[in-house]
């Protein structure tokens, strides 16, 4: 029985380097020297040296895209000598293998010296891919059918999902291709890659702020009713402060609206169903407000991907709670004073709302629909796309007591959700956040993943261009670090239970977007 | 099946598929919300008989029940521009074998609250069509309620106009060849909602309100028309919101059996209120005046009537910004089905009232009001409860009441109430045997959950 058992094993463990998938390989074009038909010949000995290297070790592809390393070579003819080389490189450039023939004879005896070589070729490459040599690509099909041990199935470099093909591949891997034929997709990265921090409490908002010498940014982070400052890699904030239980943070932004040089924090503040938003500054390491009762919404915005500014929109009633214009707004003494007017167009409001320019140099306006679709409108506010995925989602919303709808409701008050950003970068790509959830029903909502989405207007639709993974938990804001060309994640990874005592738990992720 | 057919069929079949998978394309959204609660009762008031309590005994037992409320919405949003609206209703009090309350429990008690189609034409006006909520713009005191009934909304630039109708009653059941035809024995309601907002902060209305009530059908029955009238606005002064109305109602209404007699109507209502962010919470203080009758003049009546349905006032109007359980009806402090008020329908009450919301924590609330009542017109009571006695002064009574809140889940509140009225001379020796009523109270705990 025990050697059953063992004989099992065995082929358990065996199977999958038995099973291991073979090698793809790319034949390309061959250099043709002192030949006649030189086009012709190019051609056959490609098509030879396909045919001959493919085996049960070794699949020959199509095109360069697909292989995973590429055959190249030289046939020279002088007189009756002739030479035939070949070489195999990674896809990162590195030569791992080279053979070649040489003999006497004219193109008659190609058939016969390809094949010599096909079999030398072969034989010096599966040698090196033995010998661990050849970086081999994550097998990405479907599994072999085998007995698993339940070792952890670590998913292989998978922080961003490209579309299309990066310019360098790197640590490319190919996407799963089942029966459904998708768009050639690549992962890029590592789940090590992006530091990835717990913090006690359910954060809503972040905001970043300047790095410092040791190059670790400082971090603002808003809890319903606190706002906390931290540095990039550590848990224990370094400053903040507290709300009123009547009070809760519905934005959080960071930008220099005074033009000091010095940015200022402005916090969003619902106060008893008003806003009444406060600014604050960060001097030596403590917070400490500038302003408060400022009765406007408040966001850091950089339209067009261009520099971060202020505007403010002021709280309407009833469905109107954004009323009127959306303004720029600078901070003079401790006030917020109005500058250039934004007209919105339909759904479009200070939080939901961005802008772009097509190739043109067209100035687009995009936006969340109220079941959050983006919506594209044109300057003159007439809307020229829409999508069908919703995207954004956000769990973070305040209350406002409504009596005239009570009787209909039952409940005194209306709730009123945020939404996520929309940042559009320097070269025009559109990022917003995306939430799903099965158990997002009306005012209940309790979305299970989160990602990234960047989108690029390709003059009719906005086009997907890449995609963070979904995190395993809601993902209640994120920030795009383009100076890093990093993203900064939040993620609810424990949600708060009275009953249990639990306060929750957010993590803070950060990616590199290559 | 020929080459042919089966090619036809294969682009079917991917026609279809196509379909299917368009589906997303056409943006068509479901939303869904809902409440549900779950109150128990130990009260001399709730789960007495519906409508303005009649106190008439020196000593009281206390009912002790419990009841559940679920309503659940559903929203078809065809497109941006198209939706149907629907919500449904379920209430049961638990014993009660007709609402579900018995043993296993199948009582059938689902009703549709409201089912309404709400449309735009162009950029401005809105349509609603269907069984819909309807409040007025005088704080619900003329009309709260469910209405089967058009709703036109106008808007242009900062004015909005509304023209509604309804036909809430139809008693006719004769067939075709009689005398009388759809319509004809019936009670119906014409709005007319004119507002103008000066910013965000300020606006006026400016309202108008013909019901005609001929669904009575007996001979003791009238047919009534009458006119109400309102201004009303609301604005910010500084901290305080402020907001109030002014109604002035006029009409007749003539016998239906006998002479014919006539009576008149002029009843009217007024109200201010005044509420600030204060402290940890809010406080809120208003008044509010609704003309009685004091039955003293035939053919004529002062009172404030909400609006009339089988020659009656109904019992759908609300007063929410009063924070009172039992003076007045209050479905923000109530909400399930068997509450019970001194005021249902509300008129013949001056009503002076305070309250603060605080926030004790992001998760505990708690609410305390207290509510002085007058009688405008004193001899109301006289002969009305059965009594002969005349009322000892026109104090109606003193209401003090306080909630406590914890929210358990976003979703989830936890809720005990508490409310105690202490009737003043107006009551007195007005309880059967010349004695004074008993004051009515009431203690419930529930657990609300909505989304």
């Amino acid at each position: 029985m025990k050697r059953l058992i063992f004989l099992l094993l065995m082929v358990m463990i065996a199977t999958p380097v038995f099973g291991a998938d073979p090698l793809r390989i790319y034949v390309g074009e061959f250099n043709a020297v002192g030949v006649q038909a030189k086009e012709e010949t190019k051609a056959v000995l490609q098509s030879l040296l396909t045919s001959r290297l493919n085996s049960d070790k070794l699949l020959t592809v199509s095109t360069a895209g697909e292989a995973e390393v590429v055959v190249g070579g030289t046939y020279v003819a002088i007189g009756k000598q002739y030479n035939l080389d070949a070489f195999v490189k990674t896809a990162a450039g590195q030569t791992v293998a080279r053979s070649f023939v040489q003999g006497e004879g004219g193109q008659e005896v190609l058939f016969g010296a390809v094949g010599s070589l096909a079999e030398k070729l072969s034989a010096e490459l599966l040698k090196k891919v033995e010998a661990g040599s050849v970086p081999r690509l994550a097998v990405t099909a479907a599994a072999p059918p085998v007995a698993q041990v339940a070792l952890p199935s670590r998913p292989q470099s998978n922080d961003i999902v490209r579309t299309a093909q990066p310019d360098q591949p790197g640590d490319l891997q190919r996407v799963p291709q089942g029966d459904i034929i998708r768009p050639q997709a690549f992962y890029r990265g590592s789940p090590n890659q992006g530091e990835i921090k717990r913090l006690d409490g359910m954060y809503n908002l972040l905001a970043v702020g300047p790095s410092d010498a040791s190059n670790k940014r400082l971090l603002f982070m808003a809890q319903n009713q606190s706002v906390a400052v931290l540095r990039e890699g550590e848990t224990r904030p370094i400053s903040g402060f507290s709300l009123k239980a009547t009070q809760k943070v519905v934005g959080l932004d960071y930008v220099d609206a005074d033009g000091n040089g010095t940015a200022e924090l402005y916090v969003t503040i619902m106060t008893s169903g008003e806003v009444e938003s406060q600014i604050w500054e960060l001097k030596h390491n403590k917070l400490v407000k500038l302003a408060e009762n400022i009765p406007y919404f408040l966001r850091a915005i950089g339209l067009a991907g261009g520099p971060l500014k202020l505007y403010a929109q002021e709280q309407g009633r009833g469905d109107e709670q954004y009323y009127g214009d959306v303004y720029e707004a600078v901070l003079q003494g401790k006030k917020i004073v109005k500058k250039a007017k934004i007209v919105m167009p339909r759904y479009g409001n200070l939080y939901s709302f961005n802008q772009f320019k097509q190739q043109n140099g067209e100035l687009l306006t995009v936006v969340y629909h109220e079941n959050n679709y983006l919506v594209v409108y044109d300057k003159d506010q007439k809307e020229v796309w829409r999508s069908n995925d919703a995207f954004g989602g956000s769990e973070l919303f305040y209350q406002v007591e409504d009596l005239d709808r009570v009787r209909v409701y039952g409940d005194k008050y209306r709730w009123y959700f945020m939404n996520q950003r929309i940042q559009v970068t320097a070269k025009q790509e559109v990022l917003v956040g995306k939430n799903e959830g099965f158990y997002v029903l009306g005012n209940a909502r309790m979305y299970k993943k989160g990602a990234v989405y960047s989108l690029y207007w390709n003059g009719a639709a906005l086009e997907e261009v890449w995609r963070t993974k979904d995190t395993q938990n809601y993902m209640p804001d994120f920030w795009f670090d383009e100076t890093k060309s990093q993203l900064l994640l939040l993620q609810k990874t424990q949600r708060e239970d009275v009953l249990t005592r639990t306060k929750g738990a957010t993590a803070l992720q950060i990616k590199k977007v290559e | 099946m020929t080459k042919f057919q089966k090619q036809m069929l294969t682009i079917a079949a991917a026609g279809a598929l196509t379909a299917v998978t368009a589906l997303p394309a056409m943006a068509f959204e479901n939303e869904f919300h809902g409440t549900f609660a779950v109150k128990t009762f130990l009260s001399n008031i709730d789960g007495n008989a519906n409508g303005s309590a009649l106190l008439t005994k020196e000593e009281t037992k206390t009912n002790n029940y419990t009841e559940q409320r679920t309503r659940l919405q559903y929203v078809a949003k065809a497109s941006d521009d198209l939706k149907l609206v629907t919500h449904f209703e379920m209430n049961t009090l638990w014993g009660n074998e007709t609402s579900g309350g018995d043993i296993d429990t199948d009582g059938n008690n689902l009703v549709v609250k409201h089912a309404y189609l709400d449309f735009n034409l162009g950029k401005s006006v809105n349509v609603k069509a269907g069984q819909q909520a309807y409040k007025d713009t005088l704080k619900g005191l003329y009309v709260d309620a469910d209405l089967p009934m058009a709703y036109v909304t106008t808007k242009l630039g900062a004015y909005t106009l509304g023209l509604g109708y309804s036909r809430f009653n139809d008693e006719d059941t004769l067939t075709l060849g009689g005398n009388s035809y759809k319509g004809d024995i019936a009670g119906d309601l014409y709005a007319i909602d004119n507002t103008y907002a000066f910013n965000k902060d300020t606006k006026v209305g400016l309202s108008y309100y013909l019901n005609r009530d001929d669904s009575g059908a007996a001979a003791t029955d009238t047919e009534r028309r009458i006119s109400t009238l309102g201004l009303s606005g609301q604005t910010k002064l500084g901290i305080v919101n402020l907001s109030g109305f002014a109604a002035m109602q006029n009409g007749y209404s003539h016998l239906l059996g006998g002479l014919k007699t006539k009576t008149t109507y002029h009843g009217w209502a007024a109200d201010v209120l005044a509420t600030m962010k204060l402290g940890s919470g809010t406080a809120r203080t208003g008044f509010l005046f609704t003309s009685g009758d004091n039955n003293d003049k035939v053919g004529s009546n002062h009172g404030w009537q909400t609006l009339s349905s089988n020659a009656k006032s109904s019992m759908i109007n609300t007063y929410n910004e009063s924070g009172m359980m039992l003076l007045v009806r209050n479905p923000s402090m109530g909400g399930t089905s068997t509450d019970n008020y001194l005021r249902k329908p509300i008129t013949n009450i001056a009503l002076l009232h305070m309250g603060y919301d605080a926030s004790i924590t992001e998760k505990l609330y708690a609410n305390g009001n207290v509510g002085f009542a007058w009688l405008p017109s004193s001899d109301n009571l006289y002969g009305a409860t059965g009594n002969t006695t005349q009322n000892g002064s026109d104090f109606l009574g003193t209401e003090l009441n306080v909630e406590v809140g914890y929210k358990l889940y976003t979703n989830l509140t936890l809720k005990a109430q508490a409310a105690y009225v202490m009737l003043g001379g107006a009551y007195k020796d007005t309880a059967v045997g010349a004695n004074d009523p008993a004051n009515p109270f009431t203690m419930r705990l529930g657990a609300h959950y909505s989304f």
